[in-house]
Protein backbone atom coordinates (compact mmCIF):
# COMPACT_ATOMS: atom_id res chain seq x y z
CA UNK A 1 0.00 0.00 0.00
CA UNK A 2 1.20 3.05 -0.90
CA UNK A 3 -0.10 6.84 0.97
CA UNK A 4 1.13 10.03 0.59
CA UNK A 5 0.30 12.20 2.90
CA UNK A 6 -0.12 16.28 2.48
CA UNK A 7 3.26 15.95 0.65
CA UNK A 8 5.21 19.59 0.23
CA UNK A 9 8.15 20.06 -1.30
CA UNK A 10 8.94 23.52 -2.91
CA UNK A 11 12.54 24.15 -4.80
CA UNK A 12 14.12 27.27 -5.15
CA UNK A 13 12.21 28.19 -8.19
CA UNK A 14 8.63 27.84 -6.84
CA UNK A 15 8.21 24.88 -8.38
CA UNK A 16 7.76 21.51 -6.93
CA UNK A 17 4.35 19.73 -4.98
CA UNK A 18 1.95 21.55 -2.83
CA UNK A 19 -0.15 19.03 -0.60
CA UNK A 20 0.06 16.04 -2.22
CA UNK A 21 -2.39 13.45 -0.98
CA UNK A 22 -3.29 10.20 -2.19
CA UNK A 23 -3.07 6.46 -1.82
CA UNK A 24 -2.98 3.11 -3.50
CA UNK A 25 -4.56 0.34 -2.18
CA UNK A 26 -3.43 -3.44 -2.90
CA UNK A 27 -4.53 -4.91 -6.31
CA UNK A 28 -4.69 -1.54 -7.47
CA UNK A 29 -3.44 0.20 -10.25
CA UNK A 30 -3.04 3.78 -9.87
CA UNK A 31 -2.44 6.41 -12.90
CA UNK A 32 -0.35 9.20 -11.70
CA UNK A 33 -1.15 11.73 -14.86
CA UNK A 34 -0.14 15.25 -15.60
CA UNK A 35 1.71 17.23 -18.22
CA UNK A 36 5.56 17.62 -18.93
CA UNK A 37 7.03 19.53 -15.29
CA UNK A 38 3.82 18.80 -13.46
CA UNK A 39 5.67 17.00 -10.27
CA UNK A 40 5.00 13.48 -10.91
CA UNK A 41 8.82 12.49 -11.10
CA UNK A 42 8.95 14.63 -7.86
CA UNK A 43 6.63 12.41 -6.20
CA UNK A 44 8.17 9.49 -7.03
CA UNK A 45 11.58 10.32 -5.74
CA UNK A 46 9.74 11.17 -2.27
CA UNK A 47 8.74 7.19 -2.83
CA UNK A 48 12.14 6.22 -3.34
CA UNK A 49 13.36 8.06 -0.80
CA UNK A 50 15.63 9.94 -2.84
CA UNK A 51 14.34 13.37 -1.21
CA UNK A 52 13.10 14.11 2.33
CA UNK A 53 9.83 15.77 2.41
CA UNK A 54 9.69 19.42 3.38
CA UNK A 55 6.33 18.75 4.88
CA UNK A 56 3.70 15.66 5.29
CA UNK A 57 5.07 12.06 4.53
CA UNK A 58 5.10 9.48 1.77
CA UNK A 59 4.77 5.69 3.16
CA UNK A 60 5.32 2.68 1.89
CA UNK A 61 3.53 -0.93 3.71
CA UNK A 62 3.62 1.27 6.75
CA UNK A 63 7.33 2.19 6.79
CA UNK A 64 8.48 6.27 6.41
CA UNK A 65 9.65 6.22 2.33
CA UNK A 66 12.26 8.97 3.68
CA UNK A 67 13.97 6.81 7.28
CA UNK A 68 12.86 3.35 6.74
CA UNK A 69 13.75 3.07 2.78
CA UNK A 70 15.71 -0.19 2.93
CA UNK A 71 12.82 -2.06 4.89
CA UNK A 72 10.78 -0.86 1.25
CA UNK A 73 13.14 -1.51 -1.17
CA UNK A 74 13.19 -5.13 -0.49
CA UNK A 75 9.43 -5.47 -2.21
CA UNK A 76 10.10 -2.64 -4.58
CA UNK A 77 10.13 -2.54 -8.26
CA UNK A 78 10.80 0.77 -9.85
CA UNK A 79 11.46 1.81 -13.46
CA UNK A 80 13.16 5.38 -13.31
CA UNK A 81 11.78 8.28 -15.74
CA UNK A 82 14.86 8.68 -17.34
CA UNK A 83 16.75 5.47 -17.33
CA UNK A 84 20.29 4.89 -16.85
CA UNK A 85 21.98 1.99 -16.35
CA UNK A 86 25.14 1.25 -14.52
CA UNK A 87 27.95 2.33 -17.51
CA UNK A 88 30.23 -0.24 -19.00
CA UNK A 89 27.85 -3.37 -18.14
CA UNK A 90 26.18 -5.96 -20.10
CA UNK A 91 22.52 -6.63 -19.49
CA UNK A 92 23.19 -9.41 -17.17
CA UNK A 93 26.04 -8.68 -15.44
CA UNK A 94 23.39 -5.54 -14.84
CA UNK A 95 20.63 -7.60 -13.74
CA UNK A 96 23.34 -10.15 -11.50
CA UNK A 97 24.21 -6.61 -9.98
CA UNK A 98 20.72 -6.04 -8.89
CA UNK A 99 19.48 -9.39 -8.32
CA UNK A 100 22.50 -9.59 -5.86
CA UNK A 101 21.99 -6.54 -4.39
CA UNK A 102 18.27 -7.49 -2.98
CA UNK A 103 19.36 -10.68 -2.28
CA UNK A 104 17.04 -12.43 -4.94
CA UNK A 105 17.38 -16.56 -4.46
CA UNK A 106 15.47 -17.51 -7.96
CA UNK A 107 16.20 -16.74 -11.50
CA UNK A 108 13.02 -17.99 -12.39
CA UNK A 109 10.79 -14.88 -12.77
CA UNK A 110 13.97 -13.16 -14.72
CA UNK A 111 14.19 -16.01 -17.13
CA UNK A 112 10.61 -16.02 -17.88
CA UNK A 113 10.50 -12.12 -18.66
CA UNK A 114 13.54 -12.39 -20.84
CA UNK A 115 11.64 -15.23 -22.95
CA UNK A 116 8.48 -13.04 -22.74
CA UNK A 117 10.00 -9.61 -23.46
CA UNK A 118 12.35 -11.79 -26.37
CA UNK A 119 15.45 -9.61 -24.59
CA UNK A 120 19.04 -10.41 -25.67
CA UNK A 121 21.00 -9.91 -22.56
CA UNK A 122 24.00 -10.70 -23.89
CA UNK A 123 24.42 -7.13 -25.35
CA UNK A 124 26.15 -4.45 -23.68
CA UNK A 125 24.19 -1.58 -22.43
CA UNK A 126 25.51 0.73 -24.10
CA UNK A 127 24.88 -0.74 -27.62
CA UNK A 128 21.35 -1.13 -26.52
CA UNK A 129 18.27 0.66 -28.81
CA UNK A 130 15.81 2.66 -26.51
CA UNK A 131 13.38 -0.09 -26.73
CA UNK A 132 15.87 -2.72 -25.19
CA UNK A 133 17.02 -0.27 -22.64
CA UNK A 134 13.01 -0.05 -21.69
CA UNK A 135 12.69 -3.87 -21.74
CA UNK A 136 15.72 -4.37 -19.43
CA UNK A 137 13.84 -1.91 -17.07
CA UNK A 138 10.74 -4.00 -17.04
CA UNK A 139 12.67 -7.45 -16.51
CA UNK A 140 14.75 -5.43 -13.69
CA UNK A 141 11.59 -4.13 -12.18
CA UNK A 142 9.61 -7.24 -12.11
CA UNK A 143 12.11 -10.12 -11.53
CA UNK A 144 12.28 -9.88 -7.82
CA UNK A 145 8.36 -10.35 -7.68
CA UNK A 146 7.89 -7.08 -5.44
CA UNK A 147 4.95 -5.89 -3.84
CA UNK A 148 4.66 -2.42 -4.85
CA UNK A 149 5.73 -1.64 -8.50
CA UNK A 150 6.53 2.19 -9.66
CA UNK A 151 6.77 2.98 -12.76
CA UNK A 152 7.80 6.21 -13.99
CA UNK A 153 6.33 6.71 -17.63
CA UNK A 154 7.23 3.13 -18.32
CA UNK A 155 6.38 2.31 -21.86
CA UNK A 156 7.87 4.86 -24.29
CA UNK A 157 10.11 3.18 -26.75
CA UNK A 158 8.18 0.25 -26.84
CA UNK A 159 6.62 -1.01 -29.89
CA UNK A 160 2.78 -1.30 -30.03
CA UNK A 161 3.06 -5.56 -29.52
CA UNK A 162 5.54 -5.17 -26.54
CA UNK A 163 3.06 -2.56 -25.47
CA UNK A 164 0.63 -5.19 -25.27
CA UNK A 165 2.51 -7.47 -23.90
CA UNK A 166 3.59 -4.80 -20.70
CA UNK A 167 -0.04 -4.26 -20.67
CA UNK A 168 -0.57 -7.91 -20.09
CA UNK A 169 2.03 -8.19 -17.63
CA UNK A 170 0.57 -5.52 -15.53
CA UNK A 171 -3.06 -6.80 -14.92
CA UNK A 172 -1.64 -10.15 -14.39
CA UNK A 173 0.66 -8.56 -11.39
CA UNK A 174 -2.44 -6.73 -9.91
CA UNK A 175 -4.30 -9.81 -9.70
CA UNK A 176 -2.15 -11.17 -7.66
CA UNK A 177 -2.95 -8.11 -5.34
CA UNK A 178 0.58 -6.10 -6.24
CA UNK A 179 0.07 -2.45 -5.27
CA UNK A 180 1.01 -0.72 -8.66
CA UNK A 181 1.93 3.33 -9.43
CA UNK A 182 2.09 4.14 -13.16
CA UNK A 183 3.07 7.69 -13.76
CA UNK A 184 2.65 9.01 -17.34
CA UNK A 185 1.67 12.68 -19.54
CA UNK A 186 -0.25 10.95 -21.86
CA UNK A 187 -4.12 8.90 -20.82
CA UNK A 188 -3.86 6.77 -23.82
CA UNK A 189 -0.80 4.87 -21.67
CA UNK A 190 -2.87 4.73 -18.66
CA UNK A 191 -6.38 3.65 -20.90
CA UNK A 192 -6.34 0.25 -20.22
CA UNK A 193 -4.31 -0.32 -16.71
CA UNK A 194 -5.60 2.35 -14.19
CA UNK A 195 -8.39 1.71 -11.61
CA UNK A 196 -7.70 4.94 -10.15
CA UNK A 197 -6.64 8.13 -12.40
CA UNK A 198 -5.05 11.27 -10.44
CA UNK A 199 -4.59 14.41 -12.36
CA UNK A 200 -1.57 16.49 -11.24
CA UNK A 201 -0.28 20.08 -12.48
CA UNK A 202 1.89 22.35 -11.33
CA UNK A 203 2.60 20.81 -8.24
CA UNK A 204 -1.40 19.87 -7.42
CA UNK A 205 -3.49 17.21 -7.41
CA UNK A 206 -6.49 18.55 -9.14
CA UNK A 207 -8.24 15.43 -9.72
CA UNK A 208 -8.74 12.19 -8.64
CA UNK A 209 -11.16 9.61 -10.78
CA UNK A 210 -12.23 6.44 -10.39
CA UNK A 211 -11.52 5.43 -13.36
CA UNK A 212 -14.79 2.32 -13.71
CA UNK A 213 -17.53 4.85 -12.23
CA UNK A 214 -16.41 7.14 -14.92
CA UNK A 215 -16.63 4.30 -17.74
CA UNK A 216 -20.29 3.13 -15.81
CA UNK A 217 -20.89 6.48 -16.11
CA UNK A 218 -20.11 7.21 -19.81
CA UNK A 219 -21.81 3.93 -20.94
CA UNK A 220 -24.92 5.47 -20.13
CA UNK A 221 -25.14 6.71 -23.70
CA UNK A 222 -26.97 9.15 -26.06
CA UNK A 223 -28.01 8.95 -29.45
CA UNK A 224 -28.11 11.75 -32.18
CA UNK A 225 -31.10 11.41 -34.68
CA UNK A 226 -31.58 13.19 -37.36
CA UNK A 227 -35.35 13.32 -39.19
CA UNK A 228 -36.39 13.58 -42.33
CA UNK A 229 -38.83 15.84 -41.30
CA UNK A 230 -38.75 18.91 -38.65
CA UNK A 231 -42.40 18.03 -37.44
CA UNK A 232 -41.23 14.84 -35.81
CA UNK A 233 -38.69 16.83 -33.71
CA UNK A 234 -42.00 18.11 -32.69
CA UNK A 235 -43.93 15.11 -31.73
CA UNK A 236 -41.48 13.81 -29.81
CA UNK A 237 -41.26 16.51 -27.81
CA UNK A 238 -44.60 15.26 -26.66
CA UNK A 239 -43.94 11.93 -26.40
CA UNK A 240 -41.92 10.74 -22.88
CA UNK A 241 -38.78 10.07 -24.38
CA UNK A 242 -36.23 12.13 -22.74
CA UNK A 243 -34.51 14.59 -25.23
CA UNK A 244 -31.94 16.24 -23.70
CA UNK A 245 -31.31 18.45 -26.86
CA UNK A 246 -32.53 19.44 -30.01
CA UNK A 247 -31.93 21.90 -33.10
CA UNK A 248 -33.15 22.02 -36.65
CA UNK A 249 -34.62 18.39 -37.66
CA UNK A 250 -32.02 16.69 -34.65
CA UNK A 251 -32.81 15.55 -31.40
CA UNK A 252 -30.31 14.31 -28.61
CA UNK A 253 -31.99 11.25 -27.01
CA UNK A 254 -30.82 9.90 -23.37
CA UNK A 255 -31.14 6.24 -23.17
CA UNK A 256 -32.38 5.99 -19.91
CA UNK A 257 -34.54 2.99 -20.60
CA UNK A 258 -35.04 -0.34 -22.51
CA UNK A 259 -33.14 0.36 -25.75
CA UNK A 260 -36.10 -1.76 -27.95
CA UNK A 261 -38.45 0.67 -26.32
CA UNK A 262 -36.83 3.60 -28.18
CA UNK A 263 -36.11 2.15 -31.12
CA UNK A 264 -40.27 1.14 -31.10
CA UNK A 265 -40.82 4.54 -30.93
CA UNK A 266 -38.34 5.74 -33.69
CA UNK A 267 -39.35 3.31 -35.94
CA UNK A 268 -42.57 5.35 -36.72
CA UNK A 269 -40.56 7.97 -38.53
CA UNK A 270 -38.58 8.56 -41.24
CA UNK A 271 -34.74 8.77 -40.21
CA UNK A 272 -32.14 10.15 -42.07
CA UNK A 273 -29.20 9.70 -39.74
CA UNK A 274 -28.63 7.89 -36.69
CA UNK A 275 -25.14 7.98 -34.65
CA UNK A 276 -23.95 7.39 -31.01
CA UNK A 277 -21.65 9.30 -30.27
CA UNK A 278 -18.64 8.20 -28.46
CA UNK A 279 -17.18 10.05 -25.53
CA UNK A 280 -13.40 9.29 -25.24
CA UNK A 281 -12.50 8.96 -22.04
CA UNK A 282 -9.42 11.05 -23.21
CA UNK A 283 -12.12 13.76 -23.57
CA UNK A 284 -12.40 13.99 -20.02
CA UNK A 285 -8.80 14.34 -18.78
CA UNK A 286 -8.36 16.53 -21.62
CA UNK A 287 -10.56 18.87 -20.34
CA UNK A 288 -8.74 19.23 -16.78
CA UNK A 289 -5.79 19.88 -18.78
CA UNK A 290 -7.12 23.06 -20.46
CA UNK A 291 -9.51 23.76 -17.99
CA UNK A 292 -7.13 24.55 -15.11
CA UNK A 293 -4.85 26.09 -17.53
CA UNK A 294 -7.32 29.33 -17.96
CA UNK A 295 -8.12 29.80 -14.42
CA UNK A 296 -4.29 30.68 -14.12
CA UNK B 1 29.44 -2.78 2.38
CA UNK B 2 27.49 -4.81 -0.31
CA UNK B 3 29.54 -7.78 -2.01
CA UNK B 4 27.24 -8.24 -5.05
CA UNK B 5 27.87 -4.24 -5.63
CA UNK B 6 31.57 -4.38 -4.67
CA UNK B 7 32.10 -7.69 -7.35
CA UNK B 8 30.45 -5.93 -9.79
CA UNK B 9 32.29 -2.20 -8.93
CA UNK B 10 35.73 -3.81 -9.19
CA UNK B 11 34.74 -5.83 -12.38
CA UNK B 12 33.85 -2.37 -14.30
CA UNK B 13 36.75 -0.79 -12.64
CA UNK B 14 39.38 -3.57 -13.49
CA UNK B 15 40.03 -2.09 -16.97
CA UNK B 16 41.69 1.04 -15.55
CA UNK B 17 42.78 -0.42 -12.25
CA UNK B 18 44.76 -3.10 -14.39
CA UNK B 19 46.19 -0.31 -17.21
CA UNK B 20 46.99 2.35 -14.25
CA UNK B 21 48.87 -0.86 -12.38
CA UNK B 22 51.07 -2.48 -14.99
CA UNK B 23 52.02 0.65 -16.44
CA UNK B 24 53.71 2.26 -13.06
CA UNK B 25 54.92 -1.54 -12.64
CA UNK B 26 56.87 -1.18 -15.98
CA UNK B 27 57.93 1.99 -15.43
CA UNK B 28 59.50 1.69 -12.57
CA UNK B 29 60.53 -1.35 -13.47
CA UNK B 30 62.37 -0.14 -16.46
CA UNK B 31 63.51 3.30 -14.64
CA UNK B 32 65.71 0.51 -12.38
CA UNK B 33 66.92 -0.96 -15.36
CA UNK B 34 69.14 2.66 -16.22
CA UNK B 35 70.06 3.10 -12.48
CA UNK B 36 73.27 1.42 -12.99
CA UNK B 37 74.45 3.43 -15.99
CA UNK B 38 73.57 6.58 -13.95
CA UNK B 39 75.00 5.17 -10.49
CA UNK B 40 78.46 5.56 -12.76
CA UNK B 41 78.50 8.83 -14.74
CA UNK B 42 79.72 11.19 -12.29
CA UNK B 43 79.35 14.11 -14.56
CA UNK B 44 75.31 13.87 -14.06
CA UNK B 45 75.52 13.82 -10.09
CA UNK B 46 78.17 16.65 -10.38
CA UNK B 47 75.62 18.48 -12.69
CA UNK B 48 72.70 17.92 -10.40
CA UNK B 49 74.82 19.12 -6.91
CA UNK B 50 75.80 22.28 -8.99
CA UNK B 51 71.89 23.53 -9.28
CA UNK B 52 70.76 25.86 -6.46
CA UNK B 53 69.92 24.59 -2.80
CA UNK B 54 66.35 25.55 -2.87
CA UNK B 55 65.46 24.02 -6.39
CA UNK B 56 67.32 20.52 -5.16
CA UNK B 57 64.99 20.75 -1.97
CA UNK B 58 62.09 21.67 -4.20
CA UNK B 59 62.35 18.99 -6.52
CA UNK B 60 63.76 16.54 -4.42
CA UNK B 61 66.50 15.92 -6.24
CA UNK B 62 69.14 16.22 -3.02
CA UNK B 63 70.12 12.68 -3.01
CA UNK B 64 72.68 10.91 -4.08
CA UNK B 65 71.98 9.19 -7.62
CA UNK B 66 74.56 6.93 -6.86
CA UNK B 67 72.00 5.51 -3.78
CA UNK B 68 69.27 3.17 -5.50
CA UNK B 69 66.34 4.09 -3.01
CA UNK B 70 67.60 7.88 -3.64
CA UNK B 71 67.18 7.22 -7.67
CA UNK B 72 63.85 5.92 -7.52
CA UNK B 73 62.47 8.71 -5.15
CA UNK B 74 64.08 11.43 -7.31
CA UNK B 75 63.03 9.98 -10.36
CA UNK B 76 59.85 8.29 -10.12
CA UNK B 77 58.50 8.94 -6.37
CA UNK B 78 58.66 13.14 -6.56
CA UNK B 79 57.36 13.50 -10.10
CA UNK B 80 56.04 11.13 -12.31
CA UNK B 81 54.38 8.79 -9.72
CA UNK B 82 52.66 11.91 -8.03
CA UNK B 83 51.00 12.88 -10.94
CA UNK B 84 49.80 9.71 -11.79
CA UNK B 85 48.59 8.54 -8.32
CA UNK B 86 46.47 12.52 -8.36
CA UNK B 87 45.13 11.74 -11.34
CA UNK B 88 44.11 8.01 -10.50
CA UNK B 89 42.87 8.60 -7.15
CA UNK B 90 40.82 11.78 -8.14
CA UNK B 91 39.28 10.08 -11.36
CA UNK B 92 38.37 6.84 -9.28
CA UNK B 93 36.75 9.11 -6.54
CA UNK B 94 34.32 10.70 -8.61
CA UNK B 95 34.01 7.77 -10.95
CA UNK B 96 32.71 6.16 -8.12
CA UNK B 97 30.11 8.58 -6.52
CA UNK B 98 29.58 11.90 -8.56
CA UNK B 99 29.26 10.57 -11.86
CA UNK B 100 26.99 7.67 -10.62
CA UNK B 101 24.72 10.95 -9.48
CA UNK B 102 25.37 12.86 -12.61
CA UNK B 103 24.15 10.44 -14.81
CA UNK B 104 21.22 8.76 -12.96
CA UNK B 105 22.49 5.20 -12.29
CA UNK B 106 22.54 5.56 -8.65
CA UNK B 107 18.93 5.66 -8.79
CA UNK B 108 19.05 1.99 -9.48
CA UNK B 109 21.29 1.09 -7.03
CA UNK B 110 19.48 2.90 -3.87
CA UNK B 111 16.31 1.58 -5.34
CA UNK B 112 17.65 -1.67 -3.78
CA UNK B 113 17.61 -2.88 -0.47
CA UNK B 114 21.30 -1.77 0.16
CA UNK B 115 20.95 1.24 2.26
CA UNK B 116 22.79 4.85 1.04
CA UNK B 117 25.33 4.39 3.63
CA UNK B 118 25.94 0.51 2.71
CA UNK B 119 26.34 1.58 -0.99
CA UNK B 120 28.62 4.47 0.14
CA UNK B 121 31.02 2.39 2.36
CA UNK B 122 31.07 -0.06 -0.51
CA UNK B 123 32.39 2.31 -3.10
CA UNK B 124 35.07 3.90 -1.14
CA UNK B 125 36.47 -0.07 -0.27
CA UNK B 126 36.67 -0.02 -3.96
CA UNK B 127 38.70 3.47 -4.04
CA UNK B 128 40.96 1.82 -1.40
CA UNK B 129 41.64 -1.36 -2.94
CA UNK B 130 42.45 0.14 -6.17
CA UNK B 131 44.69 2.42 -4.50
CA UNK B 132 46.34 -0.03 -2.73
CA UNK B 133 46.36 -2.16 -5.55
CA UNK B 134 48.11 0.29 -8.11
CA UNK B 135 50.95 1.16 -4.95
CA UNK B 136 51.21 -2.38 -4.58
CA UNK B 137 52.21 -2.64 -8.20
CA UNK B 138 54.78 -0.05 -7.52
CA UNK B 139 56.39 -1.36 -5.18
CA UNK B 140 56.94 -4.26 -6.56
CA UNK B 141 58.19 -3.03 -9.76
CA UNK B 142 60.58 -1.45 -7.98
CA UNK B 143 61.92 -4.32 -5.81
CA UNK B 144 61.79 -6.81 -8.91
CA UNK B 145 63.73 -3.85 -10.75
CA UNK B 146 66.20 -3.99 -7.86
CA UNK B 147 66.68 -7.64 -7.86
CA UNK B 148 67.09 -7.74 -11.52
CA UNK B 149 69.45 -5.25 -12.60
CA UNK B 150 71.93 -3.48 -8.92
CA UNK B 151 73.87 -5.40 -6.89
CA UNK B 152 71.45 -4.84 -4.41
CA UNK B 153 74.15 -3.69 -1.48
CA UNK B 154 72.69 0.03 -1.61
CA UNK B 155 69.02 -0.80 -1.37
CA UNK B 156 67.74 -0.67 1.80
CA UNK B 157 64.19 -2.41 1.78
CA UNK B 158 62.55 -0.97 4.89
CA UNK B 159 63.29 2.39 3.90
CA UNK B 160 61.94 1.05 0.40
CA UNK B 161 58.95 -0.27 2.48
CA UNK B 162 58.63 2.70 4.33
CA UNK B 163 58.51 5.23 1.75
CA UNK B 164 55.40 3.24 -0.58
CA UNK B 165 53.39 2.70 3.00
CA UNK B 166 53.90 6.76 3.11
CA UNK B 167 52.76 7.86 -0.31
CA UNK B 168 49.80 5.59 -0.60
CA UNK B 169 48.62 7.28 2.97
CA UNK B 170 49.02 10.74 1.38
CA UNK B 171 47.31 9.54 -1.59
CA UNK B 172 44.24 7.62 0.93
CA UNK B 173 43.37 11.21 2.09
CA UNK B 174 43.43 12.38 -1.40
CA UNK B 175 41.45 9.87 -2.43
CA UNK B 176 39.03 10.65 0.96
CA UNK B 177 38.48 14.34 0.46
CA UNK B 178 38.10 13.89 -3.36
CA UNK B 179 35.26 11.00 -2.45
CA UNK B 180 33.80 13.26 -0.05
CA UNK B 181 33.55 16.03 -2.99
CA UNK B 182 31.99 13.11 -5.18
CA UNK B 183 29.46 12.27 -2.23
CA UNK B 184 28.27 15.91 -2.04
CA UNK B 185 28.26 17.70 -5.30
CA UNK B 186 25.42 16.75 -7.93
CA UNK B 187 27.90 17.73 -10.92
CA UNK B 188 30.82 15.10 -11.89
CA UNK B 189 32.73 18.56 -13.13
CA UNK B 190 31.90 19.76 -10.28
CA UNK B 191 33.46 17.09 -7.60
CA UNK B 192 36.38 16.51 -10.49
CA UNK B 193 37.16 20.90 -10.07
CA UNK B 194 37.04 20.71 -6.27
CA UNK B 195 39.36 18.03 -6.02
CA UNK B 196 41.87 18.53 -8.55
CA UNK B 197 41.84 22.35 -7.39
CA UNK B 198 42.58 21.65 -3.53
CA UNK B 199 45.29 18.93 -4.69
CA UNK B 200 47.03 21.28 -7.00
CA UNK B 201 47.09 24.24 -4.37
CA UNK B 202 48.46 21.48 -2.14
CA UNK B 203 51.14 20.68 -4.66
CA UNK B 204 51.56 24.50 -5.39
CA UNK B 205 51.97 25.34 -1.75
CA UNK B 206 54.46 22.55 -0.95
CA UNK B 207 56.74 23.48 -4.17
CA UNK B 208 56.39 27.52 -2.82
CA UNK B 209 57.39 26.47 0.93
CA UNK B 210 60.46 24.77 -0.65
CA UNK B 211 61.49 27.36 -2.55
CA UNK B 212 62.01 30.05 -0.05
CA UNK B 213 62.77 30.24 3.42
CA UNK B 214 60.65 32.95 4.10
CA UNK B 215 57.36 31.54 3.46
CA UNK B 216 58.07 27.91 4.57
CA UNK B 217 55.26 28.58 6.84
CA UNK B 218 53.35 27.54 3.96
CA UNK B 219 54.44 23.54 4.46
CA UNK B 220 51.51 23.58 7.72
CA UNK B 221 49.10 23.95 4.88
CA UNK B 222 49.88 21.29 2.68
CA UNK B 223 49.66 17.28 2.94
CA UNK B 224 52.56 17.05 0.42
CA UNK B 225 54.94 18.56 2.98
CA UNK B 226 54.23 14.83 4.72
CA UNK B 227 55.98 13.37 1.57
CA UNK B 228 59.79 13.52 2.44
CA UNK B 229 61.57 10.55 0.84
CA UNK B 230 64.93 11.91 1.71
CA UNK B 231 64.09 12.42 5.80
CA UNK B 232 62.58 8.55 5.26
CA UNK B 233 65.59 7.38 3.89
CA UNK B 234 67.80 9.39 6.50
CA UNK B 235 65.91 7.51 9.46
CA UNK B 236 64.49 11.10 10.68
CA UNK B 237 60.64 11.15 9.68
CA UNK B 238 58.29 9.33 12.31
CA UNK B 239 56.93 7.07 9.69
CA UNK B 240 54.69 5.00 12.62
CA UNK B 241 52.63 8.47 14.14
CA UNK B 242 52.79 9.98 10.45
CA UNK B 243 50.83 7.09 9.01
CA UNK B 244 48.55 6.82 12.02
CA UNK B 245 47.66 10.36 11.39
CA UNK B 246 46.55 9.83 7.56
CA UNK B 247 44.47 6.39 8.51
CA UNK B 248 42.50 8.37 10.97
CA UNK B 249 41.79 11.65 8.85
CA UNK B 250 41.24 8.74 5.58
CA UNK B 251 38.95 7.03 7.86
CA UNK B 252 37.29 10.32 9.37
CA UNK B 253 36.40 11.72 5.74
CA UNK B 254 35.64 8.43 4.60
CA UNK B 255 33.15 8.37 7.47
CA UNK B 256 32.03 11.47 7.16
CA UNK B 257 31.04 11.21 3.31
CA UNK B 258 28.77 8.51 3.86
CA UNK B 259 26.79 10.30 6.68
CA UNK B 260 26.60 13.28 4.29
CA UNK B 261 25.64 11.65 1.69
CA UNK B 262 22.71 9.65 3.69
CA UNK B 263 21.39 13.21 4.60
CA UNK B 264 21.36 13.90 1.34
CA UNK B 265 18.70 15.32 -1.28
CA UNK B 266 19.23 13.36 -4.52
CA UNK B 267 17.77 14.68 -8.10
CA UNK B 268 17.87 11.06 -9.51
N1 LIG C 1 15.92 19.67 -7.66
C1 LIG C 1 15.12 20.55 -8.27
N2 LIG C 1 15.36 21.87 -8.16
C2 LIG C 1 14.57 22.76 -8.77
N3 LIG C 1 13.49 22.43 -9.50
C3 LIG C 1 13.19 21.16 -9.64
C4 LIG C 1 13.99 20.13 -9.04
N4 LIG C 1 13.45 18.94 -9.34
C5 LIG C 1 12.37 19.20 -10.11
N5 LIG C 1 12.20 20.53 -10.29
C6 LIG C 1 11.10 21.18 -11.03
O1 LIG C 1 9.89 20.69 -10.54
C7 LIG C 1 8.96 20.52 -11.61
C8 LIG C 1 8.43 19.09 -11.58
O2 LIG C 1 9.38 18.21 -12.12
P1 LIG C 1 9.10 16.67 -12.34
O3 LIG C 1 10.36 16.05 -12.83
O4 LIG C 1 8.49 16.11 -11.12
O5 LIG C 1 8.03 16.69 -13.52
P2 LIG C 1 7.26 15.48 -14.20
O6 LIG C 1 5.84 15.62 -13.83
O7 LIG C 1 7.92 14.21 -13.90
O8 LIG C 1 7.42 15.84 -15.74
P3 LIG C 1 7.74 14.89 -17.01
O9 LIG C 1 6.44 14.42 -17.53
O10 LIG C 1 8.38 15.84 -17.96
O11 LIG C 1 8.65 13.82 -16.56
C9 LIG C 1 9.70 20.87 -12.87
O12 LIG C 1 9.32 22.18 -13.23
C10 LIG C 1 11.14 20.83 -12.50
O13 LIG C 1 11.86 21.77 -13.22
MG1 LIG D 1 9.08 12.81 -14.98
Amino acid sequence: MIEVNNLTKEFSNKKGLFDVDFKVEKGQIFGYLGPNGAGKSTTIRHLLGYVKPQKGQAKINGFDCWSESEKIHGQLGYIPGEIAFVEGMSAVDFLNLMSGMRGTKSNEKRNELIARFDLDIKTPVRKMSKGMKQKLAIISAFMHDPEVIILDEPSSGLDPLMQREFVDLLHEEKKKGKTILISSHIFSELEDTADIIAIIRHGKLIKTQDVHTLREEMAKNIYEVEFQNQEDVHSLMNSDLAISNHEGNKATISVDRDVNEIFKYLSRYKIKKFDVPKQRLEDIFMKYYNDKEEHL
Amino acid sequence: MNLALYKAMMKSHSKLLITYSCSVFLYLYLLVMTFPMFAESQQLNDVLKGLPESVQVAFGIQGNLSNVNDYMAMNFYNSLYLYILMAYAILTAIQLVSRFVDRGSMAYLLSSPVSRVQVINTQAMVLITGLFVVNLFTYFGGYLGVLSFTDKNGFDMSIFTQMNLIVMLIFLVISAYSFLFSCLFNEEKLAMGASFGITILFYSLDLASKLSEEIDWLKYFTIFSLYQPQKISQGDYNVLSTSMILSIVAIVLFILSASLFKRRDLTL
